[in-house]
């Protein structure tokens, strides 16, 4: 452990994660004012990196998780590593909800009085038995305890397609907004998938060149092949949303305006064309899943193209009240008190705040900076048997 | 059983914003978090209008929490800090709000305001109601229909204070209360009636 | 968590004291900004208290004409809430949104708090906090030089809407009262017939309109300007009364009327003169009302304009009886009164001034109104048959089309109107301003002064001060007076320079204060010394002030002030001891209030508001049609106007607002200044409550932003060749293509830059020596051109 703090790297993410630690502090001190949101804008970056979050965590464990299930034997070599990615989004993804609130002191009262009824509270119990499910996951696979994990895989999959579907009701089931949809399940599913394993490849490809993990050729094809499917669906899906609200030219035709020609519609042709068209085109071919630097790029425009689906899927719901007329809606936030006419807002408007900003930047550090211990840790002990933990499992098997 | 409410008569409303000030006034309510709001129907601007000059027309909307019998706000508040209570009334336990916003996103009224900062209030001293809770910042609050006054029978201090009586306060289970009775009369609507959150705040015209 | 509230102790005096001493230290103080803060000064105290709470029955200030009597909750020496008096009939049980925001309104930064002396050159706005004491010498000091320099008639009393110092001028023998200019210019056309002040206050109540077919509103925005009778609007409709509006902005109360005309602006008198046409062409007027009540039959010399009397001098005015085929006496038992026709009297001819009207009319047709005012022919018909049949009302405000350069040629439309339908004096018949709702009222005492004490007339009007010779070198401005009372603010600066003391006493740092040589710091009405400092009479009932908390600052009520000034000259003598006495006086000592039985420990009894007389029934005037002029009859024929064309209505086009003006092609927008619900002219402008719900702006139809290139919120300037202001601009749709319009009275430090009087046209029209009251100051009669800044 000692030599990494000898590491750059992970002491300017140690840095990052400590800025973001004060910030946080300063945001307590002075409230959720101290960021973007408002009262016509009531979620913001937090929120936007805890979906992406709880996406890139489910991804990890969805791969690592049907290697076991399904016996997909390459795929078991890289349950560490996913797993470890897994455990790590997932908590940055918690992290996000507990900063975004803006009464932490009375947090328990999540337990003394939960409200049933709450997607949140769903969202957090699910939450809860993922990590759990992450952390004992990680310890019998280091173990090595093959049947606890295969035990395990069985119950981690459902419930990592089930962490990503909740957190999807959270919006999706919510009729004052254009995110009510059926389809807001399968679509967080698929983007969770193509993200996630993305991730896991950008993650393999970096510990392959450190050296913590051999990332073997086919392996890695198989794992891009696989990544271009799940582009192909997350872009069905999609389409099969903006169809639906297109159709009927009725009011949901309002918030597709926002999200291709409207203020969301950079992040939606970003995701479009960068997240979904250009990987998928490059990945498709095989050739092309060869070329490490290729998929390397092809996954980070996925997580790019992921992290801008989040932007425009929650921002353009709040865009145009639902009840619309001047002088609108209060923004109630600090910058609004100085000119006491500049509080309102006849439509939704966010931008992120610099304390806003670095507190995201100090999660995902914090977050960065955790995976390389880890990684570290327990990668670099396997590292030392690699053949002998690679034979050993099909031979339990 | 009894389900307070309020009609609002919109010939009458001549979009003063006297109600959303005395509320303000009554709940000790902060700068820039109106609990209730007079909006000028589909424009941009107050007292805008809507059309070409001279064809033109408009119509003033006094916004508040619209109490809905089918809360979206209670169902998704994760502590029960939302909750319906006896009178009908959706009212907010701040001690029990943990700052979530979820209510915020699931009310399709934009009914709610959130204490972003420490509340600033102008004067600087806590005006209004001796038995209004005052809130801290990092919770959700709203109209609460004048909990403080209903509770004892007053009517909520918006309905004392509309210049044209252009407010209605009463029982809607009571079907020969006033309230009732001029919904009745004038054919009331609601807002965003295709929801299903069914308010218990009325409109006619 | 859930701290309740009250629990802050009583607030401390100190903290301020030592503030105050602070600034004392001679600094130049460059606005309110160095001074102690209002939240300074509310910094709870270190001893914690147990919260006491007291409810004070007592009334807003009265520029509004609302007449509020308020229940207010005073907690810990603070004002925390405000309702309507709930102890009075329901009816009058109201308050509105200025009155509730006064919560905020007295703690407001914007609060003068010391007395303070001017360090920099004049209008530089620098100030330095000094003691009363040395505020009051320097004020007495000064009086007195002026009155051995120039004499008594050089001090002038600039009083404005809110402090009451009613004793001041004539004590000091000093001229007062701005206002001629402002609010009559439409009331002055109809009062020179039916005798008054020139307000010309409607006849009956707006509680009548119930019992109207129509009524008629031009000019004022009455559902913002007289938003207490927003009440009876609604009810008239409930009844069946039909509202027709005229405004040439889709504003809150056209929003609300049956109908809506979107007229050209300042050509309301056209419209009235059309109207007038239709009447007289289809033979709809009331022959029998306009023989008995009306100065319509009276011989008139055709080519003199002159009427016939019975003798010299204040001889009775003839009339043609025809049954004897005679002139006689305008009012002589028996008579049987001609109406038109031509007449031979001692070998002249002589006609009816009707038959003059009618000739005077001609030109004036439906058609011609139309192209005029832009309103359809056929509805100038319509409102005009239907007004003919009536009982209907015609309402006018202020605001709107009384500020432009002729306005008294749309009242005595008005006015003529009433006359010949006979649309006066009856349930539902009635005309003139209804602001206030003009219900009954009673005549309180005054304090007596010893006859020598009185104002001067002056030869000059205050508002020509700048342009006109006059004698006045010391100002003592009550209020906002030198940006509400002067056009061409520019013009009004230089005018300033040139006087020798200027005190301004008053609330607020609003405008008037940067030219101040001393200010003295006046308190709210909700701040007091004595238990009861006001009485007043309005709206069906008498009203009593009392004291809910204790001055703020350094401030003093306007008695007090009063007192200190005039002792200061060594004048306080004829005053009464405080306020409490005064108003003691005035209700005790008023004969008509003791006929009621109201005495002022009843008020104080019944919480401060007690109904007059006969309120059950809403007020209708003139029932008796006796009418306080020489012939007791409607005076609609103004011969002592017969030299200025205006014995009838005359059409006379607005000063710079007309189509056919040249400068349209360099300055293509009218701008107008309106009122508005956010503030009563310059009051209210520092309350945060009302501030967070408008601004200062200007407001475009779409079409002229889009002209201009302008976008929403983007700042502009507003010129012409008086001056410009700069202020952010929206577009609105309910503002007329071709119109700028703004909230009147902005304060200065508002703005982008500038104010908009800057701008307004102080035109005097030619005919001003033959108008009542003078003529208006035709603030909207004004031209501008809007630019992106």
């Amino acid at each position: 452990m000692t030599s990494l703090f000898k590491k750059p790297a992970f002491i300017v993410f140690c840095l990052l994660a400590i800025a973001g630690a004060g910030c946080w502090v300063y945001q307590l001190m002075n409230g959720l004012g101290v960021t973007g949101m408002n009262n016509s804008n009531s979620w913001g970056l937090y929120i936007t990196m805890f979906m992406l979050f709880v996406g890139l965590s489910a991804g990890g464990l969805i791969v690592a998780s049907s290697a076991h299930v399904f016996h997909i034997e390459p795929f078991k070599k890289v349950a560490v590593p996913a797993v470890i990615v897994s455990l790590v989004c997932i908590c940055c993804a918690g992290i996000f909800v507990l900063v975004d609130l803006g009464g932490i002191a009375r947090v328990w009262r999540i337990v003394t009085g939960p409200n049933l009824a709450s997607p949140l509270l769903w969202d957090i119990v699910v939450i809860t038995t993922y990590l759990v499910i992450n952390v004992l996951d990680l310890v019998w696979l280091v173990k090595g305890d093959h049947r606890k994990v295969e035990v395990l895989s069985r119950v981690a999959l459902p419930v990592a397609i089930l962490v990503h579907s909740v957190t999807a009701w959270i919006f999706g089931l919510q009729i004052a907004k254009a995110w009510y949809s059926a389809i807001m399940a399968p679509i967080f599913v698929a983007s969770a998938c193509d993200s996630g394993l993305a991730l896991l490849l950008v993650s393999l490809m970096i510990l392959d060149k450190v050296g913590l993990f051999k990332l073997e050729d086919g392996l890695m094809q198989s794992l891009a092949g696989l990544l271009a499917c799940f582009i192909a669906v997350d872009a069905f899906f999609i389409g099969c949303e903006c169809l639906t609200m297109a159709y009927p030219g009725a009011h949901e035709a309002q918030a597709l305006g926002i999200m291709v020609g409207g203020v969301t519609a950079p992040f939606f042709w970003v995701e479009i064309l960068l997240g979904l068209l250009v990987p998928f085109c490059v990945l498709v071919f095989a050739k092309n899943r060869k070329n490490r630097k290729l998929v390397t790029v092809a996954s980070v425009l996925v997580i790019l193209g992921v992290f801008c689906k989040r932007v425009w899927l929650l921002f353009t719901s709040f865009v145009v009240p639902n009840v619309l007329g001047g002088p609108g809606i209060t923004t109630g936030n600090s910058a609004a008190l100085a000119d006491p006419t500049a509080t309102w807002t006849a439509y939704g408007a966010y931008a992120p705040t610099a304390p806003e900003i670095v507190i995201a930047v100090g999660v995902v550090s914090l977050g960065v900076a955790a995976a390389m211990a880890l990684c570290h840790k327990l990668l670099g002990k396997a590292d030392s048997q690699p053949a002998a933990a690679a034979q050993a499992e099909p031979a339990a098997a | 059983m009894t389900k307070l409410a309020l009609a609002i008569d919109k010939r009458r409303c001549i979009g003063c914003h006297t109600c959303a000030n005395a509320c303000k006034m009554q709940n000790n309510v902060p700068m820039g978090m109106p609990w209730n709001r007079v909006i000028t129907e589909g424009c941009e601007v107050m007292d805008g209008a809507v059309g070409t000059y001279p064809n033109l027309t408009r119509s003033y909307l006094p916004l508040a929490c619209q109490h809905c019998e089918n809360a979206a706000c209670e169902r998704v508040c994760p502590t029960g800090a939302t909750y319906k209570d006896e009178m009908g009334r959706v009212e907010i336990d701040y001690d029990k709000c943990i700052g979530c916003r979820m209510c915020m996103a699931a009310c399709p009224y934009n009914a709610r305001v959130f204490n972003w900062n420490e509340p600033t209030r102008d004067p600087d001293f806590n005006y209004g109601d001796s038995r209004v809770p005052v809130r801290p910042k990092g919770v959700a609050e709203k109209c609460t229909l004048c909990k403080e006054r209903t509770d004892e029978g007053e009517a909520p201090m918006c309905v004392v204070c509309c210049p044209t009586r252009a407010r209605i306060f009463g029982d809607l289970d009571d079907p020969q209360s006033q309230i009732s009775q001029a919904i009745k009369a004038h054919n009331g609507y609601v807002l965003l009636e295709d929801y299903g959150t069914k308010p218990q705040v009325h409109y006619f015209n | 968590m859930s701290e309740t509230m009250g629990s802050k102790g009583a607030i401390s005096r100190r903290g301020f004291v030592k503030a105050a001493c602070a600034t004392g230290a001679a600094l130049g103080l460059s606005g309110l900004g160095s001074m102690a803060s209002a939240n300074d000064w509310l910094a709870p105290a270190s001893a914690v208290a147990e919260p006491s709470e007291k409810q004070v029955y007592t009334l807003h200030q009265f520029m509004c004409q609302g007449n509020c009597s308020l229940k207010c909750t005073v907690r810990d020496g603070r004002l925390c809430m405000i309702q309507p008096n709930d102890t009075v009939d329901g009816y009058y049980q109201h308050v509105c949104l200025k009155g509730i925001s006064e919560i905020q309104h007295v703690y407001s930064n914007d609060r003068l708090q010391t007395p303070m002396k001017r360090v920099g050159e004049r209008g530089e706005n620098k100030f330095e906090a000094i003691s009363w004491d040395e505020a009051l010498q320097i004020v007495g000091d000064e009086l007195k030089a002026a009155w051995k320099k120039y004499g008594h008639e050089s001090v002038y009393v600039s009083a404005s809407n809110e402090p009451r110092f009613g004793m001041m001028a004539p004590l000091l023998k000093a001229g007062t009262g701005c206002e001629p200019g402002i609010d009559r210019g439409v009331g002055q056309g109809i009062d020179a017939a039916k005798g008054g002040s020139g307000f010309a206050d409607g006849t009956n109540e707006t509680r009548d309109w119930v019992n109207s077919k129509i009524v008629i509103i031009a000019g004022n925005n009455a559902l913002e300007a007289s938003m207490m009778q927003a009440g009876a609007f609604f009810d008239a409709q409930d009844a069946g009364c039909e509202i027709v509006y005229i405004d040439p902005h889709f504003s809150t109360t056209a929003g609300k009327a049956d109908q809506w005309l979107p007229i050209k602006p300042g050509t309301d008198g056209a419209f009235f003169l059309g109207m007038l046409s239709y009447v007289i062409d289809n033979k709809l007027y009331d022959k029998a009302y306009m023989r008995e009540h009306t100065t319509l039959p009276l011989l008139v010399d055709a080519k003199t304009g002159k009427l016939l009397r019975s003798g010299k001098g204040d001889a009775p005015y003839m009339v043609w009886d025809q049954k004897k085929g005679a002139a006689v006496p305008h009012d002589q038992a028996g008579r049987n009164t001609a109406l038109e026709g031509e007449f031979t009297v001692d070998g002249k001819r002589y006609t009816t001034t009707f038959e003059l009207l009618k000739k005077n009319q001609r030109p004036y047709t439906t058609k011609w109104a139309a192209e005029k005012t832009s309103i359809a022919q056929e509805k100038i018909e319509e409102i005009a048959r239907k007004y003919a049949e009536g009982p209907g009302c015609i309402g006018f405000g202020m605001g709107g089309s009384d500020k432009f350069s002729n306005p008294d040629i749309q009242g005595h439309a008005i006015v003529t109107l009433a006359a010949l339908t006979g649309n006066v004096g009856k349930p539902g018949a009635g005309f003139g301003n209804y602001n206030g709702g003009m219900g009954r009222g009673a005549a309180l005492a005054s304090w007596p002064l010893p006859e020598e004490f009185v104002s001067p007339t002056l030869p000059v009007r205050a508002d020509r001060f700048p342009v006109q010779e006059n004698d006045v070198h010391v100002i003592i401005s009550l209020g906002n007076t030198f940006q509400q009372y002067f056009a061409n603010y520019n013009q009004t600066r230089e005018w300033i320079k040139s006087l020798d003391f200027i005190l301004h006493v008053g609330m607020y740092y609003e405008d008037t204060v940067a030219f101040a040589d001393v200010v003295l710091p006046v308190c709210s009405k909700f701040e007091d010394t004595v238990e009861h400092s006001i009485v007043r009479s309005g709206y069906n009932h008498v009203i009593l002030q009392q004291k809910c908390i204790d001055p703020l600052f350094e401030s003093k009520p306007d008695f007090d002030v009063m007192q200190l000034i005039l002792k200061s000259v060594g004048l306080d003598g004829y005053l009464p001891k405080d306020a409490e006495e005064l108003t003691r006086y005035m209700v005790d000592q008023s004969e008509d209030l003791r006929a009621q039985g109201i005495t002022f420990d009843k008020l104080v009894k019944n919480h401060g508001s007690m109904p007059v007389a006969g309120i059950e029934v809403p007020r209708v005037g003139f029932e008796d049609q006796a009418f306080p002029t020489p012939t007791g009859k409607l005076e609609v024929y103004y011969e002592s106007q017969v030299p200025v064309s205006q014995g009838w209505p005359t059409w006379e086009e607005n000063n710079e607002v007309f189509d056919e003006n040249p400068l349209l092609e360099k300055y293509p927008l009218q701008f107008t200044q309106t009122r508005t619900r956010f503030s009563n002219h310059s009051h209210m402008k520092a309350a945060t409550w009302l501030q967070q719900l408008h601004g200062s702006y200007l407001e475009l139809n779409p079409e002229d932003m889009q002209k201009r290139g302008l976008k929403d919120g983007d700042v502009i300037e507003g010129f012409n060749d008086r001056g410009s202001f700069k202020c952010p601009v929206h577009a609105n749709a309910a503002v007329r293509p071709g119109s700028a319009r703004t909230f009147e009275a902005g304060w200065s430090k508002h703005m982008v830059e500038g104010n908009t009087q800057n701008v307004t046209n102080d035109h005097i029209n030619p005919r001003d020596a033959y108008l009542m009251t003078g003529a208006p100051i035709p603030f909207n009669d004004t031209l501008i051109e809007v630019k992106k800044a």
